[in-house]
């Protein structure tokens, strides 16, 4: 066959393409595809919530440790008393 | 709820039952683009999966300013120019190691006999070479002669899938049919030796 009618002949054969058919299942993977990644969401949603939870809880804590210690030992400045009538009433 | 624009509707708020429904009226086309792009069956159905994972999140993104088939074409043809530029990057990354290890050289991605599997059975040895030689293409080239000789679009139509002009389409078409012949010469000769 000739080069230039050979040519032609594979390039006239794109209009033997027809459909070609995707997989049966893609419907069933996509929305498989689209509950995992719902599920994966909801799970960091959670994750990150309770890491705030924690993190919140533990700067409560800190402030609460932090506002009942007294360095009593380096704090010379303060002058701590204590009213005995008060203590002992009788 | 029945035409293709109102699953759209459907679809923005969460009703996957409409998105099945688009799925079966657009998956073949889909499919069919992204193959003759990627040449490959297997990654072919993967994208075509994503394309619809996509059309679900972007949902809020169809304006409704062309067809929706346009924009499912334009999603899907992305995705599929995405895969290659990725399988690209791994060609080249396996040519670098092959460099300093002459054992792992080994050539990952090759389908010299790409079959289409919607050729009909007196094109498939026609078929072969075509596929072969449109792989040889730029990106941009084998994108719209993909589009219009296999999916049989109207230029203006690619012109939108691909946002770009009318006259850069009709350009890129013509370089695409010089370039396919320079190839096609190549084989026949390599034929005849």
């Amino acid at each position: 066959m000739k080069k230039e009618t050979w040519i032609q002949d594979v390039l006239e054969s794109s209009k033997g393409v027809k459909s070609a058919m995707a997989n049966p299942f893609t419907t069933t993977r996509v929305l498989a595809n689209l509950t995992e990644e719902q599920t994966q969401i909801k799970r960091w949603q959670l994750s990150l919530s309770v890491a705030c939870l924690l993190l919140v809880l533990f700067s409560v804590i800190q402030i609460n440790q932090n506002d009942i210690s007294i360095d009593f030992e380096n704090d010379t400045k303060t002058s701590y008393s204590v009213n005995y009538s008060q203590l002992y009433p009788y | 709820m029945e035409s293709p624009e109102n699953w759209i509707e459907e679809i923005r708020k969460g009703n996957q039952n409409a998105l099945s429904k688009l799925i079966v009226e657009f998956q073949d086309r889909v499919f069919n683009s992204v193959i003759s792009i990627v040449q490959n069956p297997e990654d072919a159905q993967e994208i075509t999966q994503d394309v619809f994972i996509e059309v679900y999140h972007s949902a809020d993104k169809f304006r409704g300013d062309s067809k929706l088939s346009t924009w499912i074409y334009r999603i899907a043809n992305n995705k599929a120019l995405d895969h290659l530029r990725k399988k690209k990057r791994k060609k080249r990354f396996a040519f670098i190691t092959s460099l300093f290890d002459p054992h792992s050289g080994e050539q990952v991605f090759d389908q010299p006999n790409f079959e289409h599997p919607g050729v009909i059975l007196e094109q498939k040895e026609n078929a072969k070479y075509l596929f072969a030689a449109i792989d040889k293409l730029s990106a941009k080239q084998k994108q719209a002669y993909v589009l219009n000789k296999i999916e049989g679009l109207p230029n203006k139509e690619i012109a939108e899938i691909m946002d770009m002009s009318l006259s850069s389409i009709d350009s890129l078409l013509h370089r695409a049919k010089g370039s396919l012949r320079k190839e096609l010469e190549g084989f026949y000769n390599k034929m005849k030796d």
